[in-house]
């Protein structure tokens, strides 16, 4: 297991490298760049800026330089540890991600937490009434989140709060330490709306991970023995039930790092979202790199740890 | 948010209660419905918005791109719900009802064309993956890891600022972000069938390996890539109406539902409530056709994977 | 002496001499006519009566802000809202729009200035002030500043403007509350440029230690102005604490001000409606420039004010010539004819019960009290005048013989805020009914846009052009003077209007200026040039009903300091 675990951190590198040269790659082809982002001035507010001048900032930027010498440099500072400085904010990159990436994991382990506490049991009941009313009125229920978009139940939820209780979660922000009520609820509904998505997803598991362990031999001799179902549920089923669920939570979370843009823009959260947004319209490709390999590091590492776990978990897996 | 799909099958343990269909069509049918009524709903739905695509010219009162000019050249901007307009005008005067009839087109349209190329062309890169040997595979796969870890939204954003909107464009956009999940899935589960018992038994007792493939692998695939494709034609709706929102969606006229959403999401849906909630309850409508009807047909066609462990398949 | 008759002067407010020299100022280009031994003298004395009025209560002004800047050199400034807007604050100019009647030109940092004779030499005497670290504000710090506004060689995309008037050096120290500014020959136009509010001044000793970079980090340049930078956090707010050493005694009458930002469009509508924040950055740039506001107001029942500048924003077509059919001048002209610009505006602009937001309007934007085009003169027009069948046939028959009788499909750059799509599509739909021409309308984010339209990709792009400069000439500055680049892509020239351009800047009679700028005019509306003018936007923005002396300003980029309202928790709620 050491061994295998080594192998796939090795495979790390590879992978890192080629989401950079991915980034690096499309942003060198897509149109607008930093130079015109600081100088042309937004609809309505355009001033008459020249073509020379726009050349003499991406000079001075060092835009200019040919792509594989600017991705070169870029990758010399990363090696020595300098994520580089921001073209837009031309303050260091790591100042502005630390703060972020705390806000953003905050939102993403409650989003995963209230998913799990609200799919778990739906699943549950979906499981053990199976092809009942209930059972369909639980799947119903649970698809709602993945049918709807996310930005349009995220924009629902801020009107109808604005518009019938006169109420929104306060402006700013606040972190769980400085101040954990107003942190709670600035990032409660955020949370909601990306739970809400998940849930469908987490729930099947749930349900079809029950419906299997509940056949199993074991399960039909505790049956068979007279055991209340209650407790066939609660004291077998789910503790088996629950190992697939912990899994996919885990690779929830990975995508929910993805997954948080749109929320965050919504809600106001000063999070990694924001910012990966902020840096593609001001084509601040420094930033939107360190973003991506923070996010890819935190991806790749939690995939081990979750491929790793079965071992832990699951005695039957063995590791190649 | 692309990554949303991925692996949905190799992920999880299909309902074991299941069996193969019946032979007679009909009767397999009508034995589907009273076993998932869910998935019978979901397949309903699906047959209705085919139904509505194909009709849209008969159905629909008006033209979706005009602009309408009633009596003295007066535009009908944001008008409600009533006889003259069945579900109200939109923020330049154009007939929701019909927009909305027309919408099933391009749902349809982009939801069946990045299914029939991504699914399909991404399933074959997964299959390539999982037999071509180990160095292919160590290099698809580190591509595919690649693209996992970068969020798809900023790959999609970047597909569409270079190539520009447009119905086909997003297409593209959605295809690529289909890439990693796709080649993912199709590759663990043609793993995991690869090493089943019946197969691994075909093997040792002399089986070519053409034969193997034909017999054993591609009906497993064929159920496997049918479940895709149909929780992908929802995905591929939804992800549409995201890329509206972000502002790289489908060329404005064109009567998508994520365009209408949009639109409707930063006019006034306090106003003018109707532009944004049918094109909202179209989405979800279909949008939930299509996984209650994926869910049944993944119960009803993968009862031969329900011995393969979550854990081993995920553990490569 | 315009000023005075329009609705908007706030002039019984004034101190009586104020309102002499201000009389005397808008009408500068006769005062120069009549030119006394020494040249004229206007004198600003300090405080106005207003100044007494404004009732001080201890609190902090809330706003919010849906940027996210990144820069903070004034100078050196591309965009009012990265940049003029978040560091402007900090700031005073040399002189400035009077925050109470914005038309006007009135002292910032002077107290008087004499013009002389000839018109060329301005010699500004300054008011006793200090730079937020307690250094006297000196002739020396604005010689400073106006010779690193015009600095040769640096990126100057919203100053450079004033490298026309005055040469880099020239300014003469004579005292040291005295400083002599010649420039290059005399204009209508000087003090009007030297009002822009990105014509700031520095602390010489601050500033010159500053490389290019680091005077565009937060809080490294610091000015004289009301507000101090407290704290920028990126993606969350822009903090201010009072200047309370400020040499406008009694001002500002906030203790401090926090804009909080918030990149999502609805959620700032809704921090307004649910009064998590008093105003927005005034009215300015962005989505306000529609009913929203007002819907908000009557949500509010008046709480929220809804506040716009009209005509602030032109939305136009620019056909690009690089490649067929529009380098062909016919097709440029059908185009110009063809489009409904009044059905354009009642579909895009007006909206059922609550009014227009914006206007067919004129093609130069009549601005600081200069009227070059009327409505009436406008209805004759062609390309405005309705109905519309003389200019379609007159478009139609242009597009067949220039080969294309039935139209031709092509492509559309436009960017992605909702109005400017809802703009696309209805002028898309009109060329499309109207002359067969099909247009696919392509939105795109700013900076693509703004890309496209440089390297010409498209076959016609949207763009907009707000007004920087209160005086008409400032459109014909933005699309005819710089030639090449965003504006005039294709450096499309026409001899006579660039004599126009030259002659205006140095007409000191009104009269004749005036008709200078009706001819160029005339020769835009041949329709022969790049620029097809669609449909003028407001600007808007929202304010508590109880933020007292808000005076709108004829444009989004002038007024921007908060330094002259205050809270009147006592105000009566307006009536809705």
């Amino acid at each position: 297991m050491g061994k295998y675990a080594l192998r796939r951190m090795v495979l790390f590198v590879p992978t890192l490298l080629v989401a950079t040269i991915l980034v690096f790659a499309l942003f060198w082809i897509v149109p607008g760049d930093p130079a015109l982002t600081i100088l042309a001035g937004g609809e309505g507010d355009s001033g008459s800026v020249s073509s020379e001048q726009l050349q003499q900032l991406r000079q001075k930027l060092g835009l200019d330089r040919p792509l594989y010498v600017q991705y070169a440099s870029w990758l010399g500072n990363v090696l020595r540890g300098d994520l580089g400085t921001s073209l837009w904010y031309k303050t260091p990159v790591w100042s502005h991600l630390r703060d972020r990436f705390l806000v953003t994991m905050e939102l993403a382990v409650m989003a995963i937490l209230l998913a799990v506490c609200a799919a778990v049991p739906l699943g549950i009941v979906s499981a053990v009434k199976q092809d009942t009313g209930l059972d369909y009125l639980s799947r119903i229920f649970s698809s709602i989140g993945i049918a709807l978009p996310t930005f349009w139940f995220g924009i629902l939820i801020v009107y109808a709060l604005a518009t019938f209780f006169e109420w929104l979660p306060p402006l700013g922000y606040a972190t769980l330490w400085d101040d954990p009520v107003l942190n709670l609820q600035q990032l409660f509904l955020p949370a909601l709306t990306l739970a809400f998505n998940d849930l469908a997803f987490t729930a099947r598991v749930t349900r079809s991970s029950m419906l299997e362990v509940m056949r199993e031999d074991y399960l039909r001799t505790a049956r068979a023995k007279g055991l209340v179902e209650l407790a066939v549920v609660g004291r077998h089923a789910l503790k088996n039930a629950l190992l697939p669920v912990l899994t996919v939570s885990g690779y929830q979370f990975a995508r929910l790092l993805g997954g948080v843009i749109i929320v965050e823009s919504i809600f106001a959260v000063p999070g990694m979202g924001t910012l990966l947004i902020d840096s593609i319209i001001h084509r601040d490709f420094i930033v939107l790199q360190a973003i991506v390999v923070l996010i890819a590091a935190v991806v790749l590492t939690l995939n081990l740890l979750i491929d790793l776990s079965y071992g832990v978990l699951d005695p039957r897996v063995r590791y190649q | 948010m692309l990554a949303g799909r991925e692996a949905v099958v190799a992920r999880t343990i299909p309902d074991t209660r299941s069996e193969a269909p019946a032979h007679a069509p009909w009767a397999a049918v009508i034995k589907f419905a009273g076993r998932k009524p869910l998935g019978a709903m979901g397949g309903l739905i699906v047959l209705a918005l085919v139904l509505t695509a194909l009709l849209a010219p008969l159905i629909s009162p008006h033209d979706p791109r005009q602009i309408i000019r009633e009596a003295n050249n007066r535009v009908p901007v944001y008008v409600a719900p009533g006889p003259a307009y069945l579900m109200g005008t939109d923020h330049v005067g154009r007939d929701i009802a019909s927009r909305i009839i027309y919408g099933a087109r391009i749902s349809l349209y982009v939801g069946l064309g990045s299914v029939l190329i991504g699914v399909t062309g991404w399933f074959l890169v997964g299959m390539v993956s999982a037999y071509a040997g180990p160095r292919v595979d160590l290099v698809a796969q580190r591509v595919v890891d690649a693209m996992m870890a970068v969020p798809g939204l900023i790959i999609v954003l970047a597909i569409m600022a270079v190539l520009g909107s447009s119905l086909n464009n997003v297409i593209i956009a959605i295809v690529i972000g289909m890439l990693a999940p796709v080649v993912r899935t199709v590759r663990s589960q043609v793993l995991s069938v690869k090493e089943m018992e019946y197969v691994v038994a075909a093997r040792a007792i002399g089986a070519r390996s053409a034969r193997v493939v034909v017999r054993h692998i591609m009906p497993n695939c064929l159920a496997i890539y049918l479940i895709l494709a149909t929780y992908y034609l929802g995905f591929a709706i939804i992800l549409e109406a995201s890329l509206s929102f972000l502002g790289v969606g489908v060329p404005p006229d064109v009567p998508s539902w994520g365009g209408m959403l949009t639109a409707a999401a930063q006019g006034h849906i306090t106003k003018a409530p109707w532009a944004g909630i049918f094109p909202g309850l179209a989405i979800f409508i279909v949008v939930l056709g299509f996984n209650l009807l994926g869910d049944a047909l993944r119960d009803v066609l993968e009862p031969r994977l329900r011995g393969a462990r979550l854990g081993a398949r995920l553990a490569r | 002496m315009r000023c005075f008759a329009s609705g908007r002067s706030r002039g019984s407010v004034l101190l009586s001499s104020l309102l002499l020299a201000l009389g005397a100022l808008t009408a500068a280009p006769s005062a120069a006519q009549t030119p006394s031994a020494e040249g004229q003298t206007f004198t600003f004395p300090w405080p106005p009566d207003w100044v007494a009025r404004g009732k001080y209560q201890k609190m902090i002004l809330r706003g919010v802000t849906g940027f996210n800047p990144g820069q903070w050199d004034v100078h050196a400034c591309g965009t009012l809202p990265d940049c003029l807007m978040p560091s402007g604050p900090q700031f005073n100019g040399l002189v400035y729009h009077n925050p109470v009647n914005p038309d006007e030109i009135v002292c910032d940092l002077c107290e008087s200035w004499t013009v002389s004779r000839d018109g060329k030499t301005y010699t500004f005497r300054l008011r006793q002030a200090e730079w937020h670290d307690g250094k006297p504000v000196t002739a020396d710090d604005i010689k400073f500043s106006l010779d690193r506004i015009v600095e040769p060689g640096a990126i100057r995309v919203r100053t450079g403007v004033l490298r026309t008037f005055y040469e880099h050096g020239s300014a003469q120290v004579i005292d040291p509350r005295t400083v002599r500014v010649p420039i290059n020959f005399a204009s209508p136009l000087f003090l009007v440029n030297l009002a822009s509010e990105y014509m700031k001044m520095y602390p010489k000793h601050v500033a010159q230690g500053l490389s290019a970079d680091d005077a565009q980090k937060p809080g490294k340049l610091i000015g004289s102005g009301p507000w101090k930078l407290k704290e920028f956090k990126p993606n969350i707010s822009i903090e201010y604490v009072r200047n309370t050493n400020y040499f406008k005694k009694g001002l500002p009458f906030f203790d401090g001000m926090i804009f909080t930002i918030v990149r999502d469009y609805n959620r700032r509508l809704a921090a307004m409606q649910v009064g998590q924040a008093h105003t927005t950055e005034g009215p300015t740039i962005g989505s306000y420039g529609t009913e929203d506001p007002m819907r908000v107001q009557r949500e509010t029942k008046g709480r929220v004010r809804a506040v716009y500048i009209s005509e602030a924003v032109q939305t136009y077509l620019v056909l690009h010539m690089n490649k067929p059919p529009f380098q062909d001048v016919r097709v440029r002209r059908a185009i110009f004819l063809a489009v409904d610009r009044q059905e354009l505006t009642k579909i895009v602009r007006c909206v059922e019960s609550f009014g227009c937001f914006g206007s067919v309007g004129t093609f130069l934007p009549n601005k600081g009290g200069k009227i070059v085009e009327s409505p009436e003169d406008l209805a004759q027009t062609k390309g405005w005048r309705q109905p519309k069948t003389q200019d379609l046939a007159e478009a139609k028959a242009l597009l067949a013989a220039a080969g294309y009788p039935n139209g031709f499909k092509a492509t559309l750059n436009i960017g992605n805020p909702p109005v400017v799509v809802k703009l696309g599509e209805v002028v898309a739909e009109q060329l499309r009914k109207n002359l067969g021409v099909d247009f696919t309308v392509e939105p795109v984010d700013r900076a693509t846009q703004v890309d496209r339209i440089i390297r010409e990709t498209h076959h016609a792009s949207f763009d907009s052009s707000g007004v920087i400069i209160l005086d008409p000439a400032d459109y014909l500055n933005q699309h005819f003077l710089v030639i090449g680049g965003q504006k005039n892509p294709d450096s499309w020239k026409n001899p006579r209007l660039s004599e126009i351009i030259q002659a205006q800047a140095r007409e000191l009679d009104a009269g004749k200026r005036l008709r200078l700028l009706k001819e160029a005019v005339e020769i835009l509306r041949g329709g022969e040039s790049h620029v097809v003018p669609l449909s003028w936007g407001s600007s808007g923005g929202m304010m508590d009903y109880r933020i007292q002396n808000f005076h709108v300003p004829g444009s989004e980029q002038i007024v921007k300091q908060f330094e002259h309202v205050w809270w009147d928790p006592d105000a009566p709620m307006p009536k809705n």
